[in-house]
């Protein structure tokens, strides 16, 4: 993006924070042209999403299970994205998966930036030794490797059997980094003239927090958000990679996993490598590029990270 | 300082490499110690520990439970006696015969004459007393020695008779002591070792007996290391082998294992991922791989017909039977399966041809019995074959499995799933990562028949299931091999442990007629016509009793790389089993032909 | 520099890193299995006929402690901890944690060191240039594209690098750190060896972060192309390299430094996958192998030093912050 575009843009995110709605609806299709990574991003995104949805109008999703088809044909009529070696139909795996996948990244990524919005704010906010405990917690298990955690929780918790109990484990973790993000924003926002007015006028701390900082920091949230979602998508197509996801489902991972331990590469079964690979890269570089989109329209000018 | 001096040789490689990477050019070319020998004349196998690097590389003590003998300590030693279960066939090795007395108290064993360590020294009936009493010692004391308990359960004491000669005086009546203790087969068995090296160690399970400034590992086999490191363990023939010496091989003079075998080197490698192993047999990299899968040997055979062959040549099974045949392992210890009717019902709804023919693309044997199909249980599979027709083993027929679901009292629930008083019959399958494949399709069969059956396999499956906290297993039956004995002790009562308490055998099964068959066996010698009834009637209580679900017969679907050396072992000359994950290469190491020779 | 603020952050360095490893600590023996019996059924899985193992079991809790109460074990672990001695693994007794970990470093040092101080040089070079206004148009098309790769997971990318550069058109090895059949030694056909293995893993991790590093010194840069002193400089005849280097890409670097202290530290454990899917010999691989087996020692020994590096890096960062940045107090 040139310079150009990006003060435009800068201008076109202040109005839109502080227009009213009809102007705002104008400013953001602007917007949108004037950040192609948002744009881009959520025309993938929204591509999967219609595949998805429509997909399970349209295919009888239970052929996503072994046994609904001849196993290892490449694509072919009845059975156009062809099946694996347990006979899954790979059309209706990618539909399910994607949903499945999506929706463990979405459970654990609102729960980490919930998670991490409160924590933040309490220490942010009110500082002190909540804001020392918070720190110095956040410093300890940034220090500790996720992935030990990870699989500890996985095994402790008799095996992950549902796609929901793996939203659960990475949640576990998802809320560190959002944390540390949102902390730094609200120290920066809490010494905005509107805040300091606030506070003189003697409204309360959760009022403040409510009603002046959050409308302000919703943007950031949203990129926080978005960033979340696809770390937690990382982390749970990760663990499935290494055969610790729930196999009875049809996610995206356990794709890759089967693939992986069934040697498709050895026997040639190239249907089933590229198709998983190329919606989990539609994925990633959707919701990648939404996040950055959204981090410079919250963000306009100081896209320094902290 | 060991590991310090390791440290710094990694370094030095990895500091020219970063070098190079960072566009700087200046590495020192440095000559290996080691003699080079030329590619033709050295065998390289994949060992079966989990790759990508050796831990244990330095762990050269056979009795070790840290170590894995598969990757050298197999190549160098030698046993007593080895068992060929291929022809049934027991070899005299380091001993030329034994006699038992006539209650099968004591038996005495005659060693070769003329057997030398590799340094020097000759091995003597002391050794091997040495090796037992240390063994039955630590097994009475410490306990901490690989399988130490084993001898010292079966031996009362180790005798040396003449140099020759030694006898081992029993606790008990024991027919198999000599197939069960003093042989090697499959992984089980013990190497003896040099009593002049060992007598002197004083905490034998940390001792590593490896220092090739000492010469130790000191072996008898015709292979010692000259270098291990985690990358691979390299072992050069010794040419003063003892098994060269004239009259030393005695009646069995025209063995082929009386003459130096071929390879001058052994490579072993650590093991590899599927893939991974199938490229490196293609491409010439490795000679002998590990098991494989069948679609995985079948696509090897057609992209190189000319160099990949299996003991069937390019014909199914590619391969032959192993020990482990598999079942589905109900725990019985909970409460959900206590029921016949519910059992049964489940191997009803099972179709274990549809998993052969998915899973093994047809190329497996359905299981009749709980045998492994070895010649030595052909008269009790063909009881069985017969009775397992009369139990309608192996058919799957969805409507009885409804019907004995009802009869067990259940109910379809709202999805379409059994359940009980509100409670559905759910579990889920657990159990060894080689059958991964079969799950789901297991788990899919059940789920259209009605049951909530769930496959997610973990990492820690084995304490999952010695913990007694699996549901449903898919694992092998790690029992007979020779004989049947060891199948019915699986079932044996003392092993069903309560749920949370630590049991090996994960039926947690309880049937005091089977201890009773057990014990009665256990008396008799091995082929005793007086055991054939005995065991039909434990068959009998397997099928009635549905104590697990038989899946398949187990097959080692091995590749062999012909491009270096030939004369694998194979369909018509079976002269040992084909595999390297097994404590039996020794003897295929010896049967081994240069290619184009 | 100030005195009392070192000494505050030198406390808390140690309150991090005791509390971390006192989580590492209770983790593994959260997970219910016990390294010992896990290892002796793998005899059993593997073929061997299994009796009592209860007494070999027992012996080998006794020899690594674990029949002692939890906080006996726990003390014994900060000993440990304090002295460096990282015992025996229980899965490979008696081989050292201490020396399988320096078998698996060089590894991981030579593959995921390497690639990410790459990335990183890389990754802020053209992310300096493309927010410099004078740089070649190239570079403005060149960081997009890096950008959407540095979508992808480092794994995802390597398996479709393997499936056409070593499957397709076979280019490169599948997998390993060496060919089978070379001998390590000093020598070039070696060391080419392992470079043309390493290859392929280390692309897969380049490709996969220049992005990330190309975004962040990006939106740096414009923010400090907008300070008055960049103004100044070339109002005083600064010439542009100058400028670039010594005014621009200093003062934009801080963050990245202080990121890229943060990577290394977590290098050893960030790399399982890579390496799994490489088939590499690295940490990486130690330690999921050791979490695998519940071999506690190991897992204690290579999470340690992912603490400890952690730790030491993000305390360095704060102390070396003022060094480069004088504008950061402590």
């Amino acid at each position: 993006m040139s310079e150009d575009a990006m003060t435009k843009s800068a201008e076109l995110s202040y109005a839109m924070r502080t227009g009213a709605l009809g102007r705002r609806l104008r400013l953001g299709w602007y917007y949108l042209i004037a950040n192609p990574n948002l744009l881009i991003g959520m025309v993938l995104l929204l591509v999967l999403v219609a595949f998805s949805l429509g997909g399970q109008i349209f295919w009888d999703t239970r052929l996503a299970y072994p046994l609904s088809a001849p196993v290892a044909q490449p694509p072919m009529p009845g059975h156009p994205f062809g099946t694996d070696t347990a006979g899954r139909d790979l059309l209706a795996v990618m539909i399910l998966g994607t949903v499945l996948t999506m929706k463990v990244g979405l459970i654990a990524g609102a729960i980490g930036v919930a998670i991490g919005t409160l924590l933040a704010f309490a220490a942010g906010f009110y500082g002190g030794w909540v804001d020392r405990i918070v720190r110095t917690v956040v410093d300890i298990v940034l220090t500790v490797p996720g992935l030990l955690v990870l699989i500890i929780l996985a095994s402790t918790l008799q095996g992950i059997i549902s796609s929901t109990s793996m939203a659960l484990v990475i949640a576990a973790l998802a809320w560190r980094e959002p944390t540390r993000q949102i902390r730094s924003q609200v120290l920066v926002m809490r010494e905005a003239e509107y805040v300091k007015m606030a506070r003189m006028s003697g409204s309360r701390g959760w009022q403040i927090i409510l009603f002046d900082m959050i409308p302000n920091l919703l943007p950031y949230l949203g990129a926080t958000l978005v960033a979340a979602v696809a770390g937690a998508v990382l982390a749970s197509v990760g663990l499935e990679a290494l055969g610790l996801g729930p196999r009875q489902e049809p996610t995206l991972g356990m794709t890759v996993y089967w693939m992986m331990t069934e040697s498709a590469f050895v026997r040639g079964l190239w249907w089933w490598i590229i198709e998983p690979l190329i919606v989990l890269i539609i994925l990633f570089v959707g919701m990648y590029l939404v996040s950055i989109g959204l981090d410079e329209f919250a963000n306009p000018r100081l896209r320094k990270r902290t | 300082m060991k590991g310090l001096r390791d440290w710094r040789s990694h370094t030095a490689r990895f500091a020219a490499t970063l070098a190079l990477l960072a566009g700087a050019a200046l590495v020192p070319t440095v000559a290996l110690a080691l003699d080079q020998v030329p590619r033709e004349d050295t065998l390289v196998s994949e060992s079966w520990p989990t790759g990508p690097a050796y831990k244990n590389y330095e762990n050269m003590n056979p009795f070790s439970a840290g170590n894995d003998l598969r990757n050298h300590v197999v190549f160098t030693s030698e046993p007593l006696f080895y068992w060929n279960q291929l022809n049934n066939d027991v070899i005299p090795f380091l001993a030329t015969g034994y006699t038992f007395n006539d209650d099968y108290t004591q038996v005495t064993v005659s060693l070769r004459d003329g057997v030398t360590w590799s340094d020097g020294q000759p091995f003597t009936a002391d050794d091997v007393a040495f090796t037992f009493e240390l063994l039955r010692s630590n097994g009475e004391g410490k306990k901490d020695l690989l399988d130490s308990t084993l001898v010292a359960t079966a031996v009362q004491s180790v005798n040396v008779v003449d140099p020759h000669t030694v006898r081992f005086d029993l606790k008990q009546p024991d027919p198999r002591f000599v197939l069960r203790i003093l042989t090697v087969s499959f992984t089980t068995g013990f190497f003896p070792v040099p009593k002049h090296i060992w007598e002197k160690v004083e905490d034998p399970a940390n001792f590593n007996n490896f220092d090739l400034a000492k010469g130790w590992p000191v072996v008898t086999g015709p292979y010692k290391v000259v270098d291990a490191k985690p990358e691979r363990i390299i072992m050069d023939r010794r040419d003063d082998w003892w098994g060269t010496k004239d009259g030393v091989w005695g009646d069995q003079a025209g063995a082929y294992y009386s003459s130096l075998p071929v390879p001058k080197r052994i490579i072993t490698v650590p093991g590899m991922d599927i893939q991974q192993r199938a490229q490196a047999l293609m491409a010439g990299d490795i000679d002998w791989g590990g098991g494989e899968s069948i679609p995985v040997i079948k696509s090897m055979l057609a992209q190189r017909p000319d160099i990949i062959t299996t003991f069937t040549g390019d014909k199914p099974p590619y391969g032959y039977t192993d020990w482990w045949p598999t079942a589905l392992w109900f725990n019985l210890g909970l409460e959900k399966f206590q029921d016949k009717n519910v059992r049964l019902a489940m191997r009803y709804a099972l179709n274990p041809q549809q998993v052969i023919d998915i899973v093994h693309e047809g190329a497996s044997k359905l299981l009749v019995s709980p045998f492994p199909d070895f010649k030595a249980f052909q008269p009790y599979i063909e009881d069985a074959t017969v009775m397992a027709k009369e139990h309608e083993l192996n058919v799957q027929d969805v409507d009885k499995s409804a019907a004995l679901m009802e009869k067990a009292g259940y109910a379809k629930d709202a999805d379409g799933f059994w359940a009980k008083d509100g409670v559905r019959l759910s579990a889920n399958i657990i159990g060894a990562k080689a059958l991964d494949p079969m799950g789901p399709i297991i788990a899919e069969q059940f789920r259209r028949a009605g049951f909530d059956i769930t496959f997610a396999n973990r990492p820690d499956y084995r304490a999952v299931m010695t913990a007694g906290k699996a549901e449903l297993m898919l694992w092998g039956f790690n029992g007979g091999t020779y004989d049947p004995y060891d199948t019915l002790e699986l079932f044996d009562s003392r092993y069903a442990a309560p749920i949370g308490e630590s049991s090996s055998r994960y039926a947690r099964y309880k049937n005091p007629e089977v201890d009773q068959l057990a014990e009665e066996i256990k008396k008799l010698p091995i082929n005793d016509e007086r055991i054939r009834p005995l065991v039909k009637r434990f068959v009998e209580i397997w099928m009635d009793d549905v104590i697990n679900i038989p899946i398949a017969q187990w097959y080692n679907q091995v590749a062999f790389s012909t491009q270096r050396w030939t004369n694998w072992p194979n369909e018509d000359n079976p002269y040992a089993p084909p595999i390297n994950g097994h404590w039996t290469v020794g003897l295929v190491v010896h049967g081994l032909q240069k290619a184009g020779n | 520099m100030p005195w009392v603020p070192i000494v505050k952050r030198v406390i808390m360095l140690f309150v991090v890193i005791i509390a971390a490893a006192s989580i590492n600590f209770v983790l593994p023996k959260l997970a219910p299995k016990n390294p010992v019996e896990d290892k002796i059924m793998e005899h059993a899985e593997n073929g061997a006929q299994m009796n009592d193992i209860s007494g070999l079991v027992a012996a080998y809790n006794e020899k690594f402690g674990l029949d002692k109460p939890i906080m006996v074990q726990y003390f014994n672990y900060l000993e440990g901890l304090a002295t460096f001695d990282l015992g025996y693994s229980i899965t490979f007794y008696p081989t050292k944690v201490s020396d399988m970990i320096l078998n698996a470093l060089p590894w991981t040092i030579g593959l995921v060191f390497t690639s990410t101080i790459i990335a990183f040089l890389l990754g802020s070079v053209l992310g300096a240039l493309v927010a410099w206004r004078n740089s070649a148009r190239i570079i403005k098309y060149l960081v997009p594209g890096f950008m959407v790769l540095a979508a992808l997971p480092y794994y995802l990318l390597g398996l479709v690098m393997i499936y056409l550069f070593a499957f397709i058109w076979r280019i490169f090895p599948l997998s390993g750190g060496y060919s089978m059949f070379a001998i390590p030694s000093m020598d070039w056909s070696y060391i080419a060896d392992v470079l043309h293995h390493s290859l392929l893993p280390a692309l897969s991790i380049v490709l996969t972060s220049v992005g990330t590093w190309a975004l962040a010194m990006r939106g740096m840069m414009v923010t400090v192309q907008g300070e008055d002193y960049m103004v100044y400089a070339e109002a005083n005849g600064i010439g542009p390299v100058r400028r670039f280097l010594g005014y621009g890409v200093r003062n934009a670097m801080l963050p990245q430094i202080t990121t890229l202290a943060l990577h290394i530290g977590h290098i050893a454990g960030g790399a399982v996958l890579v390496e799994r899917v490489f088939g590499y010999p690295g940490l990486g691989m130690v330690l999921f192998q050791a979490i695998e087996g519940a071999d506690y020692f190991v897992i204690y020994g290579v999470v340690l030093m992912i603490i400890v590096m952690v730790a030491l890096a993000m305390f360095l960062m704060d102390l070396l912050g003022p060094v480069i940045d004088p504008r950061v107090k402590l």
